[in-house]
């Protein structure tokens, strides 16, 4: 599992919780190393941080779905809406997250994306 | 006139800013504690329960920060448009909200009744939020400690009624010429296309609702 | 309304010169009074303008019309006064027509021996004078112009004509007349004398009769119809045969020249010396050595202006009209510039709103932006917290790694540390909204500003250099406007330059008084023409939807109204530089 946000402290710190409970979760900090560990070693579930320096959170969504179908993306953001939930859905994401989370509410996310994957 | 409206959003902004800075001050200091007892028991082991008792503590500052920020953010987006569909709801949520501080300092609550399921309404939500403000204000004014300001929504008759009553604590007298014609609150109804009438005790808000325009 | 500028400000130097003579204290003019003035000069000038388009053609169809009017009026009176000259013609040629048939029927009648019998002669001549009570004398003249016989009241026996002139005509013609000749009892008569053939005799006679000028007199008189008019007959030499009102005595000479007498009438104006202009009008009288004359001293004027006040009502109502008129322009100059004033004021009103508008929507994006802001550090507490607690949980044994834990708790507060400065940056920009002019350091506020959009430029990779000038004086101005403005700036030139440009924020101080903030950046430029169009409300080289096109527009408001200015420089493909000037002391609006 792929988490990708710049705020590395956040990043990071998540990583490790989500190693905690058993994941095998891997942080990267920008959007291109992200898509060269997508070319390299397609994770199951990515975590992807939609307001990132660089390419725009949605094109690196649309990227990864690309080059990894079977991919389950979700996005993390400081505020959705309904509308914005359903533009993500339609460009492949998997579901999506407000920052900060519970952890709790993230993992059950994490899971039912995972089991929703198209093999 | 324009002055006030700014003023308005930068006293809202202030409110706001004090509010996350109390929760901030918490986390602070909740921090520092942990590591002032982390450094304490050097090789003795660390009090679960007193630590769970932190990071719960942490974490519901956190929760109310982010929830008060999700206010702003909601606050500001309304600055953008002046003619936008909207839940009137929403707007009194917010407003409600991030006032909970002003009303706090004078020990006043406020007590929302708002009736689900109302439709939307176009209007410029900025300057619906500011006679909300005005209104609220006034009535701050003349409550004292401990006050209650109940606030309702309904619909009928195509028209949205946001009825402010004031309860309990003690009641100076209120400034009925606030809502005079010529007066601030009476220009901003009448920009906004609002109807207000304050019978003594009850003050409503009367919105026509206003069908989207395809 | 601009060439008016030009104007208005020599109407308004002259304005104040006058104010200041009049109140020496008062040199400092208000802008209130000053576009007053300006009003009432534009008032006063546009009502001289309509009266001026209106009056100008009015007047000039009035003109025309008079004219016209005059013409025709003229005309009718000239023919009006033909009429009278060729009624009387006639009757004064009928009336000695008459008089020679009678004298030939006369002749031819009566045999040379009766005409030659005074005493039948006498008894003819009373019976004549019965109908032609003018009659004066009658007398037969033989072939040698001797007087045969006589009636009447001279003495001419043997008066000899023989070598007269009209003698030789009426031998040769046949018929004559007289002119005028002062006769008995000094009274004017004419004669006719026509001529009698005696075959039988192989010789001629002449019968002659002398006639009053009494009734000829009468008719012209009769036609005399206004009190300046004048009707008289003259002879070839203009001298009168009768009595005329105003042009002498009979016997006379008129002063006016007769050109040509014709058989038809001619009209003609005659002027003469300190008196009115006549039109005189003349005509040959057939069979007379006469002319007809008449002179008439109304004029087609005088006649225009007796149908006038024979119609005063209408000469009132026109007069009444015009003053409707003139009353009309006037509430319509002022009515005009009243209207122009108010859609000023309004159009200002609209622009102060949009600017409103702008204005609170750029504080909707500050504040969204930083409540996005805000969101992170408060994530990486939440996680940091929760690694904590996920450590505490798990952990089997009492031992703990401290290290760890003093590591994750400074990293909350380091985040905490950081949501404060966001929310003393909000709190201080909260503060602005109500402080208008204070103190400010330029290089804080750009600083700040910058901040704002440090995201964006991390964003997008752009370099931002600032050069800013140290020990720069702090200046008095509206803080919260100066942010708005370099805000704008500096946003454009983030949307003109590619991912990975390069922007430079500049400040210096350019004379003691004023302070120069420079913005560059090496984005794609912008041509030549369309410079000088980028600071007009609603321009946008953006494509529909991105944007309103107002920003520089109230950008360049906002510089204005705090007494600074803006220029731009810009090279195709080569960058941009926004120059803003501000005063080190903000001037009053």
């Amino acid at each position: 599992m792929l988490l990708v946000d710049d705020e590395v402290e956040f990043a990071s710190t998540l990583a490790e919780r989500l190693q905690i409970r058993g994941f095998d979760a891997k942080a990267v900090f920008c959007a291109e190393e992200a898509l060269d560990m997508v070319r390299s070693e397609p994770p199951d579930v990515v975590l992807l941080d939609l307001k990132m320096p660089g390419m725009s959170g949605v094109e690196v969504l649309k990227t990864i779905k690309k080059i990894s179908p079977s991919c389950a993306v979700i996005l993390l953001t400081g505020h959705g809406s309904e509308q914005c939930a359903a533009e993500w859905a339609a460009d492949g994401a998997a579901d999506y997250a407000i920052k900060p989370s519970e952890i709790e509410t993230l993992v059950a996310k994490i899971d039912r994306a995972n089991e929703k994957r198209p093999t | 006139m324009k002055d006030l409206r700014m003023s308005f959003i930068g006293r809202i902004i202030s409110s706001y800013t004090h509010e996350v800075k109390n929760y901030l001050a918490i986390i602070k200091e909740t921090n520092g504690l942990m590591k002032d007892v982390v450094e304490i028991k050097k090789s003795r082991g660390l009090d679960e329960k007193q630590f769970l008792g932190f990071m719960g503590c942490i974490d519901e500052q956190v929760g109310r920060a982010t929830a008060i920020t999700d206010y702003l953010y909601r606050f500001a987006h309304r600055m953008e448009d002046d003619r936008v569909a909207v839940h009137i709801n929403d707007l009194v949520d917010e407003l409600v909200a991030l006032m909970s501080r002003l009303a706090y300092r004078k020990r006043i609550s406020f007590d929302k009744m708002l009736r689900g399921g109302l439709p939307t309404t176009i209007l410029n939500p900025m300057l619906f939020h500011y006679l909300l403000f005005c209104l609220i204000e006034a009535k701050m004014l003349c409550l004292d400690k401990n006050g209650v300001i109940s606030i309702n929504t309904h619909f009928s008759d195509g028209y949205f009624c946001i009825t402010l009553a004031c309860e309990g604590g003690a009641l100076q007298s209120s400034d009925t010429t606030k809502t005079s014609d010529t007066g601030e609150i009476g220009v901003v109804a009448k920009e906004l296309g609002a109807v207000i009438s304050d019978n003594g005790s009850e003050t409503v808000i009367k919105v026509p609702a206003v069908a989207q325009v395809k | 309304m601009l060439k008016d500028e030009g104007h208005n400000g020599l109407v308004q130097k002259i304005l104040s010169c006058y104010r200041k003579l009049i109140h020496p204290a008062a040199s400092s003019i208000s802008t209130t009074s000053l576009s007053k003035d300006r009003d009432t000069s534009l008032k006063i000038r546009i009502f001289l303008l309509i009266g001026t388009l209106a009056g100008v053609p009015l007047m000039m169809i009035m003109i025309l019309s008079y004219l016209s009017l005059q013409g025709a009026v003229k005309e009718d009176f000239n023919n009006q006064l033909r009429g009278n000259i060729e009624s009387t013609r006639q009757s004064v040629e009928f009336f000695i027509d008459e008089r020679i048939s009678a004298l030939r029927f006369l002749a031819a009648a009566n045999s040379f021996g009766q005409l030659s019998d005074e005493k039948y002669l006498n008894d003819i001549f009373i019976k004549f004078k019965r109908e032609f009570g003018e009659l004066v004398d009658l007398g037969l003249i033989d072939s040698k112009g001797m007087q045969l016989s006589y009636s009447g009241p001279y003495s001419l026996q043997g008066k000899n004509y023989s070598n007269q002139d009209w003698f030789n005509e009426v031998a040769v013609r046949g018929v004559y007349v007289s002119e005028v000749f002062m006769g008995y009892r000094k009274i004017p008569h004419f004669a006719i004398a026509v001529k009698k053939e005696l075959p039988e005799r192989g010789t001629f006679c002449i019968l002659r009769a002398t006639i009053d000028m009494v009734t000829l007199n009468r008719y012209v008189s009769i036609v005399n119809l206004k009190s300046k008019d004048d009707a008289f007959i003259i002879n070839q030499q203009g001298i009168l045969q009768t009595q005329s009102r105003y042009h002498g005595n009979v016997l006379e000479k008129i002063a006016i020249e007769i050109p040509h007498p014709k058989e038809e009438v001619v009209l003609s104006e005659v002027r003469q010396n300190g008196s009115t202009p006549l039109i005189f009008g003349y005509t040959s009288i057939k069979k007379s050595p006469w002319i007809l004359g008449m002179t008439v001293a109304s004029t087609a004027q005088s006649k225009i202006l007796d149908l006038l006040t024979r119609d005063m009502a209408s000469v009132y109502l026109a007069v009444f009209l015009i003053f409707l008129g003139i009353i009309a322009n006037i509430k319509i100059s002022i009515g005009l510039v009243n209207w122009i004033r108010e859609a000023e004021r309004e159009r200002e009103e609209a622009i102060a709103q949009t600017q409103h508008s702008g204005r609170l929507a750029s504080i909707g994006r500050l504040g969204a932006g930083v409540a996005h802001e805000i969101n992170n550090p408060l994530a990486i507490i939440n996680e940091k917290a929760g690694l904590m607690k996920d450590i505490l949980l798990m952990s089997k044994d009492a031992h703990i790694d401290k290290e760890k834990f003093i590591g994750l708790i400074q990293a909350i507060a380091d985040s905490v540390t950081r949501c404060k400065t966001i929310t003393q940056r909000l709190l201080g920009f909260a503060r602005r909204m109500d402080v208008r002019h204070e103190e400010i350091d330029l290089n804080d506020t750009i600083r700040e500003v910058i901040e704002f959009l440090d995201k964006e430029i991390l964003y997008r990779n752009i370099r931002l250099e600032t050069r800013l000038k140290e020990d720069l004086p702090r200046i008095i101005s509206d803080k919260g406007q100066l942010q708005q403005v370099f805000l704008n700036i500096i946003n454009n030139a983030i949307d003109a330059v590619e991912d990975g440009g390069q922007i430079m924020v500049s400040t210096e101080l350019r004379n003691p008084d004023r302070i120069r903030v420079s913005i560059n950046d090496n984005g794609q430029g912008i041509a030549k023409e369309k410079i000088k169009h980028i600071f007009e409300p609603f321009y946008t080289t953006k494509e529909r939807g991105k944007g309103t096109g107002l920003g520089l527009s109230i950008t360049y408001g906002i510089v204005d109204r705090l007494g600074g200015s803006i220029q731009v420089e810009s090279e195709v493909g080569a960058g941009t530089t926004f120059h803003v000037e501000l005063p080190i002391r903000a001037e009053a609006p």
